[in-house]
């Protein structure tokens, strides 16, 4: 909830604090996810986004909360169910209008580097701050409570089949489905990811 | 009743996630992994071992030119990369010796029960309850400090959320007064935009942001290599057809087939509004004209 907190500041020019709880009631559907919701749809709309390579992700995700909201405030409300179909539909509009964009726009900073594994020039620079990020993972690691580090050690160790077979004892073992132990691993990792990258800005 | 649609299968995530689904199929996995909750998940789950096998170097062929040329080209999937190196390497770390360990245990428990007298069967039962005592204690203060612990990591997160939100208010407050004292930073003289001459085609124009402080707008003009030495440029505003700006003579920058002509035109004659810049080659000092190189300027 506190990063959905902190969102309000960015909204601030374009959608009003009313407008923006409006918006937290409308995505959670009559539940109260505590803004979980939002934070889960967002995430969603940046990868949308990304995954056709558009170049801010982040703002294009904001503009489809913005549109949302915008129609929210003046129609009161939106009969497309679930919330989430509403907001894909409002985002496709959103991402055309950027390919439009883009295919005329030039950008003057192109530092997209050469993928070479292992020795490429971002991880090289990436290695500067790799001591650093290294310890704020073991230092994130050390926050999970043991059996969620156990899990996911468990779950993400080994490579190809014997991963597989781990994955499906472990599964049994927790007495849960495979894809179930999959959200579960994954969201331990999310958590971690999102540890180390605070951890990374304190440092 | 919406028509019934097979479930996805993971190798369409992964290759969506490799950009080499066709655009019907990857619109379809787009839609659904915003809608549902449980193809959100998966094909988060097929993403994250997707970049684990890259970060263990698993990741082979097609895939591996895909995951190159497709995955990497977003600088927040290159993010995730790095996290999944430092990742899989902590995992790797702790598996191996956790193993060890146990296969330790393991071996050590066998060797003794080859060798468990019966007669010692009573003395090993009291010694078991005992032990059992002593670990159900263990397991209680390792609960009361893993309880304590909990809490102080709860309370060290407050703190350090609350810090967070203090950082990002001041940075975000920072970042404004440097945009307001320095916008003319944000066109580096080093970047250039190149400019190809125009041709009877229907190519859209390029649309340049020129920072309102910015000194100079740099523009680099390709021209063939086997072209002249030396060129000069005259800005032409395409709404009267005047000349608005002309430069002096300008070397060219020779390169393999193109040779390039770099133009810095002042800034504060740049309104918001279509281009057009004439390049002439001096030839024995007079002008003559090579193309024309349009453009639009837009204004923050």
């Amino acid at each position: 909830m506190n990063a959905a907190i902190q969102k309000i500041d960015r909204l601030g020019n374009d959608t009003s604090r009313t407008a923006f709880t409006r918006l937290l009631q409308w995505l959670d559907d009559g539940s109260d996810s505590r803004g979980e919701r939002y934070l889960e749809m967002r995430r969603r709309l940046v990868a949308y986004f990304d995954r056709r390579n558009r170049p801010a992700a982040d703002v294009l995700a904001d503009e489809t909360f913005d549109r949302v909201s915008r129609t929210l405030e003046e129609s009161g409300c939106i009969k497309v169910t679930p919330p989430a179909r509403y907001c894909y539909v409002v985002a496709r509009f959103v991402l055309l209008e950027d390919i439009r964009r883009g295919d005329r726009n030039v950008r003057y900073d192109e530092t997209r580097p050469a993928p070479h594994h292992g020795s490429s020039p971002w991880a090289a620079a990436a290695e500067e701050g790799a001591e650093g990020a290294l310890a704020c993972l073991s230092r994130c690691l050390e926050t999970l409570k043991t059996p969620d580090r156990e899990l996911i050690v468990d779950y993400y160790r080994d490579a190809k089949r014997q991963r597989i077979d781990r994955r499906r004892e472990l599964a049994a073992r927790l007495g849960i489905t495979m894809n179930a132990l999959g959200i579960r691993a994954w969201r331990l990792r999310a958590s971690l990811e999102s540890c180390v990258a605070a951890c990374r800005k304190r440092a | 009743m919406p028509p019934f649609r097979e479930p996805l299968r993971d190798d369409q995530l992964i290759r969506h996630l490799l950009g080499a689904l066709p655009e019907d199929e990857a619109q379809r996995v787009e839609e659904e992994s915003l809608v549902d909750d449980e193809v959100a998940a998966r094909l988060q789950v097929a993403e994250d071992d997707l970049v684990d096998a890259y970060a263990r170097g698993t990741l082979a062929g097609d895939r591996l030119a895909r995951f190159e040329s497709f995955y990497l080209a977003s600088p927040l999937r290159r993010d995730r990369v790095a996290f999944a190196e430092r990742f899989v390497a902590a995992i790797d770390c702790a598996s191996p010796a956790e193993q060890e360990a146990s296969a330790t245990v393991t071996a050590g428990w066998r060797g003794a029960g080859a060798w468990f007298p019966w007669t010692l069967a009573a003395a090993a039962a009291l010694l078991l309850a005992t032990g059992l005592l002593l670990a159900r204690d263990v397991g209680l203060r390792r609960d009361m400090a893993d309880a304590r612990e909990r809490l102080t990591v709860a309370e060290h997160q407050v703190v350090a959320l609350a810090g967070q939100l203090a950082e990002e208010q001041h940075a975000a407050a920072e970042a404004r007064r440097v945009l307001e004292d320095a916008p003319a930073a944000q066109l580096p003289a080093a970047i250039a935009l190149l400019l190809m001459p125009q041709t009877r085609g229907v190519d859209p124009v390029p649309v340049v942001t020129v920072p309102a402080a910015a000194a100079a707008l740099p523009l680099q003009l390709r021209v063939p290599a086997t072209g002249g030495a030396h060129y000069t440029a005259a800005l032409r505003d395409p709404s009267t057809n005047g000349i608005v700006w002309r430069s002096s003579a300008i070397p060219a920058e020779r390169g393999q087939r193109w040779s390039v002509v770099p133009v810095r035109i002042p800034a504060s004659l740049l309104k918001a509004q279509h281009y057009t810049l004439d390049l002439f080659e001096l030839r024995a000092g007079a002008p003559e004209f090579v193309g024309s190189y349009a453009f639009e300027i837009a204004r923050p």
